[in-house]
């Protein structure tokens, strides 16, 4: 019997999941949990203020359920991804994300975190006004071989396609060391723009890599 | 505090923050002009204003500040608030 693959909008219902979601995505690989090593937090801590960020559901940026789009396989979750079309008639996604750090991480752990934030920039991306972002993509182990991520992103394109008719470009940014995800977007049509590398060696005490990859394919 | 004693502060801590004496803010500046005021910064930015004028921002009231005169009118509405609900 052939499997049957769904596609829904995610819910509230869902936000454990995409946590999961960002915290795999966050890690690329590695055992790395960057926002726990820079914010010297437990995971549980984390996966708490997570929680009450995603449930704010602020559109345009990645703490945001409503920006996610989940594949079921025969009624099971299987695979989720983010996607949003950025900056439009709104603030840039980063700052979006920066304003709910602010309100949820807590002032203390925000001052404590500066002393990384130079380097951090050094290997941020400035995201593209009027495109596509893709962003946090994971499929549970047992699921994957089935193009489920590639199908969301063709969900995501369908559906951001019908409300901006001159969407032309998808973005998204991976770690450098993350072959595997780095083949799997080349094998649906994204290809590596531009490279960033943070001159801090230190920072591979809090991130699974110090240089990042931007990629980018025409829809 | 009347709007234009927080807009004089602000501006204090714009030239604190970005560590640049010569930043001059208007009403209408934002990311877009003043090249250093990224998302990193605005965190920075957003948090300094908050210990100074002894504010806490919910997100909900952030999600829109994008230029020094929405910054200082939300600000302003918030001192205005603090005081009412002393009063």
């Amino acid at each position: 019997m052939s499997n049957v693959i769904t596609f829904q909008v995610a819910d509230e219902a869902d936000i454990d999941f995409i946590i999961d979601t960002i915290i795999e995505a966050e890690k690329s690989g590695s055992d790395k949990i960057s926002f726990c090593n820079i914010f010297q937090i437990s995971l549980e801590e984390l996966k708490s203020i997570f929680r009450e960020m995603i449930k704010e559901n602020i559109q345009g940026q990645e703490f945001c359920y409503s920006d996610y789009i989940i594949a079921k396989v025969n009624g099971e979750t299987a695979a989720c991804c983010g996607g949003w079309v950025e900056a439009i008639d709104k603030m840039p996604s980063n700052f979006l994300k920066a304003n709910l750090f602010l309100s949820f991480m807590g002032t203390e752990r925000i001052e404590k975190s500066q002393f990384i934030f130079d380097s951090l920039r050094e290997i941020i991306f400035k995201r593209e006004v009027g495109t596509l972002q893709i962003e946090n993509c994971y499929t549970i182990p047992k699921f994957r071989g089935m193009g489920l991520v590639s199908k969301i992103i063709t969900e995501h394109i369908k559906i951001h396609k019908t409300k901006y008719l001159h969407l032309a470009k998808a973005q998204l940014s991976i770690t450098k060391n993350n072959y595997y995800a780095k083949k799997a977007y080349e094998k649906i049509g994204f290809s590596v723009v531009a490279e960033k590398t943070s001159s801090n060696l230190d920072l591979l005490n809090y991130l699974p890599d110090i240089s990042r990859l931007l990629m980018e394919k025409t829809i | 505090m009347e709007k234009e004693k927080v807009f004089i502060e602000v501006q204090v801590i714009f030239n604190d923050v970005f560590s640049d004496e010569n930043i001059i803010i208007t009403e209408n500046s934002s990311p877009s002009d003043i090249e250093a005021w990224d998302s990193l910064q605005h965190i920075v930015l957003l948090l300094t204003i908050e210990k100074k004028f002894n504010i806490k921002f919910h997100s909900s009231e952030t999600q829109d500040l994008n230029s020094v005169k929405l910054i200082c009118n939300r600000v302003y509405e918030k001192l205005i608030s603090k005081t009412t609900i002393v009063n």
